[in-house]
């Protein structure tokens, strides 16, 4: 059994930043969802996992070896997506998932022309392999990303906001993906798309200024809202009173009136109850969120 | 609005931190360049190219304008840099959609952008002007090399060069910022320009290019240069730019084209997003369906062995490769380097822009030097993009993230710069041959390009090593690009900074010179010793750059500080620990060469014990010592081993009236090995190692008219790496003063510039004598310790070599597997002798007088330089008969010419027997009109100094060479003519004039007029050439042989007082008819400049021929020795001269149409002058052959294009 403990994890960029404080999590084999808004430190986060950062305090380890010390160890062994990125714009896909492989120690010829191929159809790239990467679309670099991240069947998997400007479709394609690489790995997606985490991981944190403020199962934290989550439609002017009188945790905005999602363990009148999901728990950890904006 | 926009952008130029780096940088730069030139750190003052006189000041205004226009091409990287982050700033930050909605018309917001933008670049640049004024007020300074404080000297050059250039080079940069929307297309196109302007500023040495590079220079420098080439030492002090002639055409050129650019750039300034650019190619392929096949595997095996770090090593070069190749600053840099291929190739090694033929060395040297100008401009830019690849194309953190060392990816960016740079010269030597070929040169030495190849390889892999560290050290690439070309330009003042050892010389190699004649020579060994040195220095600094390889995202020198000491691979610490211990070793060698086998002396310590010298034996100066009356020598030269031994037998002659009862000697280098004896008793007196000087004295003093016999002998041992030119494998060439003794107290240990005496408490030295000073009119200027001389010699070399020494050969011999050869001279000579030595072909003719006398012509040369010995020997015989009819029949029995290495360029003329370098003649390229035939002038000098020299010597005292080279120069012009005619004569001239306008521009103490020369170079060559045969034309020919052949009679072979140049003008003037008494006076005592231009030229078509109506613009000016110049009245017959065209032998020549009619009486100012020629003129000029000395010699000739019907 694989694990990725975080121990005493802090750092603080050189403009005063405090990106992370004393996070302390537990990180098994399966997919683990890392939930928090954006700024909350996740991307900090994920790179110094990635080894691409340094911490100041605290340490990582990765079955038990200290990933700071044992950098290109743990390179060996990872694959990461990261939140931004793209490709050498004139080397052509087939080229740039070769020379990943090789850069990820895949050094025989007929394997690796094997495994580019496997993963090029797997993405849906295969038929556009010879092309210029420079010219793909948004999703066809993420699908790229996705294969580099893990075509050499890496013990860790780091996936950072990989569902960002997706489709649905692609959005479903890539949850299959990943849903299919195997229970045997640590996978740690980020994201701020709470539906990502519900649909894919068994485990979860919400990170929030650097700090993890919740780390469970999506289950059981949806489980432990049980008939506390309240939703009422109300007008546009009465949001600042409900919002003083009651724990609004989010609110949508509904033809034209606004729909407010109060958290109280005690029945409420006029409110009707409503069947928690994990977004819930992702508002009611992350006081004050969206109340204003109405929404996400 | 216009207001708050223009404060908005200020704002976000003067909150970033660069801004005030980038003003620092300057302001250091123009403060510490001036505290180096002003000696704040060698205690000495830097004699700059550009003001070379004691009585220039350090803040002289041409100092000032040089160094911060020179800066300009930083400037030029610098803008790139800079600019394009405000023009590019909300694409680069993706904020372009926010800017782009905004109700801000198009023309305004560029327009703020720009003015921002420009005004803060030139605020920036201002610094250094600022850093450049502060400098004059360092206390440490020494005050009295500044004259006072003039804000215009700053302010001049800033506006008329700097901020001119600011502005055109920012066209350039707006443009392809608007066009590309790409900061790196801009940061680019910077290093683009400044390549470009760098190579045509190197690569662009012809006299007759020099006006249009001037006009067409885009930052003016080359303007710059032409317009003030010719400013005195006192106009270089004080005079501002002008904004006039080629400098105002220029700029108003360069400006106008700027303002079109800018024009165009708001023009195509449009307000959409930057669309990703599909090619066409991708936009319609069709792709062939194919099935993939592929078999999934559950488990993917990575074994983590040697042979996978190889290959994924060999993959990523690979793919580096790809990128490198496929980038569009590659394919324009291929595309650059190729033009200046072609075009470099067509100007090499010109002398009177006459080039030489395409011998494989000749060929590749230049290649060489174009393709490492192109290296270290490649690797400066090359270097950035590799180390900033992923970076720049966002995908570092795939890389990053893999497990990938960074000493895979460092190894692969320097063998990608490599393999680049390789093809460079693959490209460049397949042209080279082509080259070669083409002009009909089949000899083509296939291992000479590989070999220069590969010595070319050193300073490139040195160059990218060191590249790749900067790029890791600097926070972006431009940074890194700027500090690059910085750091290569401060390490070349570092000798100037006081570290002087070459041990401190960054990646200074010595340099190789290949000959025909002796291959590398003893070049190798330092060559390479050096190169160890260094290369292991910058492979240590490239396993600093490993360790620091920024990875991750965190950038900053703290993080990866920590990556300096931790975890080494065993990989690295071999490596450094190999590095070292070549780095120490050969550093060891070096020092042991320079330190341990030769004595090494800082500046300081030789400028000390001259001092010591001095003061500790000036006294003996006036020693009266015996003179040298007969030579004996034994000159053993071992080519194989390249050693020289010597033994001599002197005879000295007590010539006074008095006793002598010391002698006084100074030997050569070499004091283990010297050895003397006397016929008389001696005690020894002093010995000083230091200046070799030894002091006998006689038990019994030498009575006057007695003489002894002194014994010498010396053996030079080649030593350690030394680089030996005189004794060659093949080509030795040494002469006498290498190691014969000198009876006579020397000056040249002596401090010869008067500023550093004065520091030093010494008084001020004369470069030479006063013409009557009898003392020093004693001596002729060869030798002080003789006059004439009987000299005999024999000369060992190995069997396969031929060895000459003046004289006749009277015997030789064959002894212990050696040759010998004995010479000896059947009349008295100057005590001045050459040792040849090689393994020569000779090609022989004979000359005979007119009494019947015949003269054996031998050219001793080296194989497969053929080319010019008909040249050669046509001067000889043309030569002789010319001089023997005009001034004394030729004195010898034989005149030979020996060939010798190129190491240096000359020719020097012994008696009977003239070197002559492989440089300046041999393989010279002379075969169409437009060439000069050198080859031929240099033989005919040469042959010249067999009587201006060799019979009639001067004194020791001013203008002694007026009698020996500006006569030879005189006699050679006079056969040139005979030969070649006065027009292709006036070609030569110009070269003459010009060298003469140029060289008095830095003098570095006074100029002399041609009649006190002191051995200044571009008056008794340059000048001298002009004034002779200018007098030659207004006196005739006849007059001027007169003058000399008296003087040849009535001095030739005198003993002391010898000749001073008052006696030798006093026959010239007493065949100068009273008329012209006043213009041979100007020319040779006085400095008399004219400027003779020609304004307007019209020919009009008349019943008898052509009317030629010339509007001439004269000027005559009288210059001190620091070029103070004062207007004189011009009333002088000055030529003025049409040319037609004819046909000759059924080719078109050049010819005069006015013969007969050329002389015109021209005053100062305005000159309008008819005249008509029956031919169709073609051109006309005043003075357009150069027979006066011009100011200008750019501005004598106009063309005639159109020639007006009569109305």
């Amino acid at each position: 059994m694989k694990k990725l403990s975080i121990n005493g994890l802090s750092k603080t960029y050189s403009n005063g930043t405090h990106a992370l404080k004393e996070v302390n999590l537990e990180i098994t084999q399966g997919m683990f969802g890392l939930l928090g808004p954006n700024g909350a430190g996740k991307s900090t986060l994920m790179r110094t996992i990635a080894t691409l950062q340094s911490n100041d305090t605290g340490n990582i380890k990765f079955d038990g070896i200290d990933i700071q010390e044992n950098k290109n160890e743990i390179k060996k062994k990872l694959g990461f997506l990261p939140q931004n990125f793209d490709f050498y714009p004139n080397l052509s896909a087939w080229d740039t998932l070769n020379y990943y492989a090789v850069l990820k120690g895949i050094t025989n010829n007929t394997e690796r022309k094997n495994l580019v191929t496997e993963w090029l159809v797997k993405v849906n790239l295969f038929d556009q392999r010879k092309k210029r990467v420079g010219g793909f679309s948004g999703g066809m670099k993420q699908r790229l990303g996705i294969a580099q991240a893990l075509i050499a069947n890496p013990e860790l998997v780091i996936v950072d906001e990989p569902t960002a400007g997706l489709d649905p479709k692609e959005r479903n394609h890539f949850h299959n993906i990943l849903s299919e690489i195997g229970e045997d790995k640590i996978v740690i997606l980020s994201t701020h798309i709470v539906d990502d985490v519900s649909d894919l991981c068994r485990d979860m944190a919400i990170i929030n200024f650097g700090q993890v403020i919740l780390q469970g199962s999506p289950l059981t934290e949806t489980e432990k809202l049980k008939g506390k989550i309240w939703r009422k439609l109300i007008k546009k002017d009465e949001l600042d009173w409900y919002s003083s009188e009651f724990e609004v945790i989010s609110s949508h905005l509904y033809m034209g009136d606004i729909r407010i999602i109060v958290h109280s363990d005690y029945e409420l009148n006029g409110f009707e109850v409503k069947e928690p999901d994990l977004e819930d728990v992702y508002f009611k950890t992350i006081p004050h969120q969206g109340v204003k904006a109405g929404g996400q | 609005m216009f207001l708050s926009l223009l404060s908005y952008e200020y704002k976000y130029l003067l909150r970033r931190a660069s801004t005030y780096i980038y003003a620092l940088i300057f302001f250091s730069l123009g403060f510490l360049l001036m505290n180096a030139f002003a000696g704040a750190f060698t205690g000495i003052r830097v004699q700059t190219m550009n003001s070379g006189a004691e009585q220039s000041f350090t803040n002289s205004s041409i100092n000032i304008m040089m160094i911060s226009s020179g800066l300009n091409l930083l400037l030029i990287l610098f803008i790139g840099g800079y600019l394009s982050d405000i023009l590019l700033k909300d694409f680069s930050h993706n904020s372009f959609q926010l800017v782009y909605t905004k109700q801000i018309s198009k023309a305004k917001l560029l327009f703020t952008r720009l003015f921002v933008g420009i005004t803060t670049v030139i605020g920036i640049f201002f610094f250094l002007q600022f850093g450049l004024m502060l400098a004059q007020f360092s206390p440490w300074l020494d005050a009295k090399q500044f004259q006072s404080f003039n804000a215009l000297y700053y302010l001049n050059p800033f506006f008329k060069i700097s901020v001119t250039n600011i502005i055109i080079a920012s066209a350039f940069y707006t443009l392809v910022a608007i066009i590309s929307k790409k900061k790196l297309y801009v940061n680019m196109s910077a290093v683009l320009m400044y390549l470009v302007y760098t190579a045509v500023m190197a690569f662009n040495s012809k006299l007759e290019l020099k006006e249009i590079s001037a006009l067409f220079d885009m930052f003016g420098l080359s303007t710059l240069g032409m317009m003030t080439e010719n400013w005195t030492i006192a106009q270089r002090n004080t005079e501002l730019l002008p904004f006039s002639s080629y400098f105002m055409y220029n700029r108003l050129l360069w400006l106008g084209i700027a303002l079109l650019i800018y024009l165009l750039s708001f023009r195509l300034y449009q307000f959409t997003y930057p669309l990703a650019k599909v090619s066409k190619k991708e936009r319609k392929s069709n792709e062939i369906q194919e099935k993939p096949a592929y078999i999934h595997y559950g488990i993917i095996s990575i074994n983590w062995k040697i042979s996978t770090y190889f290959k994924q090593f060999w993959h990523y070069f690979k793919i580096e490769l790809k990128i490198l190749t496929r980038s569009v600053i590659f394919k324009v840099f291929g595309v650059v380097f190729i033009l200046f291929v072609f075009s470099s190739l067509a100007n090499y090694s010109a002398i009177y822009d006459t080039t030489v033929h395409p011998v494989t060395y000749i060929v590749v040297e230049n290649l060489k030097g174009i393709v490492l100008a192109f290296a270290v401009l490649f690797i400066a830019v090359f270097s950035s993009e590799l180390v900033w690849k992923s970076r720049s194309a966002n995908c570092d953190f795939f890389e990053d993230s893999s497990p990938l060392r960074n000493s895979i990816r460092a190894i692969s960016h320097v063998a990608t710069l490599i393999l680049s740079i390789s093809l460079l010269w693959v490209i460049g030597s397949i042209i080279g041959m082509g080259y070669q070929i083409y002009y009909g040169y089949y000899n083509i030495d296939l291992s000479l390009y590989l070999i220069y190849g590969g010595m070319l390889l050193l300073p490139v892999l040195m160059y990218s090593a060191v590249s790749i560290l900067i790029q890791n050290l600097m926070p972006n690439r431009m940074a890194g690009i700027i500090f690059f070309f910085g750091f290569f330009t401060i390490v070349e003042y570092l000798p100037y900074m006081g570290l002087e050892h070459p041990l401190y010389h960054m990646f200074d190699i010595p340099g190789v010179t290949y000959s025909d004649m002796n291959g590398f020579g003893s070049f190798l060994p330092k060559f390479f010793t050096y190169t160890i040195y260094w290369l292991s220095f910058s492979l240590i600094l490239f396993i600093l750059g490993i360790r620091l390889y920024r990875t991750g995202t965190d950038q900053g020198m703290k993080a990866r500080w920590k990556n300096l000491y931790q975890r080494w691979t065993l990989g690295e610490q071999i490596s450094l620990a190999l590095m070292m211990i070549f780095f120490v070793t050969s550093g060891s060698y070096i020092f042991y060469n320079t330190n341990v086998l030769n004595t090494y002396r800082t500046q300081k310590e030789r400028r000390e014990l001259s001092v010591r010298f001095e003061n500790d034996y000036k006294y003996l100066s006036k020693l009266k010592q015996p003179r040298v009356t007969t030579v004996d020598l034994n000159v053993q030269i071992y080519p194989e081993k390249l050693d020289l031994g010597v033994t001599g037998e002197l005879v000295l002659k007590n010539k006074e009236i008095v006793e002598i009862d010391t002698l006084l000697f100074f030997a050569n280098q070499s004091k283990d090995n010297f050895k003397f004896n006397a016929s008389k008793d001696y005690d020894i007196l002093k010995i000083d190692d230091d200046f070799n000087l030894y002091l006998l004295k006689f038990k019994t003093p030498l009575l006057p008219g007695d003489s002894l016999t002194f014994t010498f002998s010396d053996y030079y041992q080649h030593k350690g790496y030394e680089v030996d030119t005189n004794i060659c494998a093949n080509g030795t060439f040494v002469n006498s003063s290498a190691f014969m003794p000198e009876f006579a107290f020397v000056d040249y240990y002596e401090l010869s510039s008067n500023e550093i005496r004065k520091k030093y408490d010494l008084p001020p030295k004369e470069r030479m004598a006063e013409r009557d000073d009898l003392e020093a009119r004693k001596n002729h200027y060869i030798s002080k310790d003789s006059d004439w001389v009987n000299f005999s010699a024999t000369v060992g070399t190995s069997s396969d070599q031929i060895a000459v020494a003046p004289g006749y050969l009277v015997d030789s011999w064959e002894n212990e597997g050696r040759k010998q050869f004995r010479y000896e001279m059947d009349h008295p000579i100057l005590k001045f002798f050459s040792f040849s030595s090689a393994r020569y072909e000779i090609e022989k003719d004979t000359w005979v007088s007119d009494s019947g006398k015949e003269v054996a012509l031998e050219i001793y040369y080296n194989k497969g330089h053929e080319y010019n010995l008909g040249s050669m020997m046509k001067a000889l015989k043309m030569g002789l008969s010319y001089y023997s009819a005009n001034y004394m029949e030729y004195p010898h029995r034989q005149m030979r010419i020996l060939e010798f290495p190129r190491y240096a360029t000359f020719a020097q003329s012994f008696p009977n027997t003239v070197p002559y370098s492989e440089g300046i003649g041999f393989i010279a390229q002379v075969d169409s009109k437009e060439k000069q035939d050198y080859p031929f002038f240099v033989t005919a000098h040469e042959l010249a100094h067999q009587w201006w020299a060799h019979v009639v010597i001067g004194a020791d005292v001013q203008g002694a060479v007026l009698m020996s080279e500006a006569i030879a120069q005189y006699s050679a012009l006079s056969i040139m003519e005979e030969e070649y005619g006065e027009i292709k004569l006036g070609d030569f001239l110009k070269h003459e004039l010009h060298s003469y306008v140029t060289g008095r521009s830095s003098e570095s103490s006074k100029e002399m007029p041609l009649s006190k020369v002191e051995n200044q170079q571009y008056i008794h060559y340059n000048k001298g050439s002009v004034v002779m045969y200018g007098l030659k034309k207004y006196i005739g020919e006849d007059n001027v042989n007169r003058a000399l052949k008296a003087v040849v009679d009535k001095y030739g072979y005198q003993e002391a007082p010898y000749i001073n140049s008052k006696e030798f003008l006093d026959e010239i003037y007493a065949q100068v008819p009273d008329s012209l008494q006043y213009l041979a006076k100007e020319m040779f005592e006085d400095i008399i400049l004219y400027s003779n231009q020609i304004k307007e030229a019209e020919a009009t078509k008349e019943e008898d021929g052509y009317r030629v109506d010339l509007l001439l613009d004269c000027y005559k000016i009288q210059a001190d020795s620091i070029g103070n110049e004062t207007e004189i009245p011009l009333d002088d017959w000055i030529e003025v001269l049409v040319f037609s065209e004819e046909y000759i032998n059924g080719e078109k020549e050049k010819v005069i149409a006015n013969p007969d009619n050329r002389w015109f009486k021209l005053t100062s100012g305005e000159n309008r002058i008819s005249l008509t020629v029956p031919e169709k003129p073609i051109e006309a000029g005043v003075d357009p052959l150069y027979k006066l000395l011009d100011k200008n010699v750019f501005d004598n000739s106009k063309q005639i294009k159109n020639i007006k019907e009569k109305v």
